[in-house]
């Protein structure tokens, strides 16, 4: 069981109901096709690029959320994002193995928390800088 | 000893020390106990990049490996989705 996300951006120029079209064509072909579960939409609605993409300084951004067996699920999602002229770029980002290291790194970080020594005022070389890995 | 020059010459030496207190940098992930650098935090990720967008490299901003490599995935992706530039001028 993997968890993944997807996010999609679709050109602004897009009537309401080619929007919605998208967003639930994209849903349902997850959910049917591709047997994503747990399907979560979240839909950041308008936002501006911080570069133009196809000529679009804007973008509909919506996000989904979903877990999947088997990672063809991905690659057909995205075989079908590619295709579909109304996305214009998608990212999706595979999220349990980075959950997993989470509570490894928080014991880490708790650990470390306060190390600095920025009360302290101390002399620190101009080089020795660089916090040494364990 | 040259000609010109009266007595030894005493050339003062500076040491760092005496004029420049360095504040020591710190890991400011692993100080507030952020696990996972999320590529959707637009507004952590761009105090990371520079005038250019450029990522700011870990001898200045004290990021330890760890998160300086989670911090790194994060803005490409970031980038990718055009959240984040690429470039700036």
């Amino acid at each position: 069981m993997a968890q993944y996300e997807t996010t999609i951006i679709m050109p602004p120029i897009l009537g309401e109901s080619d929007l919605e079209g998208v967003v639930s064509g994209v849903e349902k072909e997850l959910g049917e096709r591709f047997g994503g579960r747990n399907i979560v939409v979240n839909r950041w609605g308008k936002k501006t690029l911080a570069y133009p993409i196809k000529k679009f300084n804007e973008g509909y951004y919506v996000h989904y959320e979903y877990e999947s067996d088997s990672a063809d699920c991905v690659s057909g999602l995205e075989g079908r994002l590619r295709i579909n002229e109304n996305v214009m770029r998608f990212l999706t980002v595979r999220r349990d193995e980075e959950r997993k290291s989470e509570g490894k790194m928080k014991a880490r970080s708790t650990k470390r928390r306060k190390h600095g020594g920025a009360e302290d005022g101390d002399v620190a070389g101009i080089y020795d800088e660089d916090i040494e890995m364990e | 000893m040259p000609f010109h020059k009266k007595g030894p010459v005493k050339k003062k030496t500076f040491y760092k020390k005496d004029y420049l207190f360095k504040r020591k940098k710190y890991c400011k992930f692993c100080d507030s106990g952020i696990a996972f650098i999320d590529y959707k935090d637009v507004k952590l990720l761009s105090g990371y990049l520079r005038e250019r967008a450029k990522i700011v490299p870990r001898r200045i901003s004290g990021t330890c490996a760890i998160h300086q490599r989670q911090l790194t995935a994060a803005i490409k992706r970031a980038r990718h989705i055009a959240l984040l530039p690429f470039t700036q001028d």
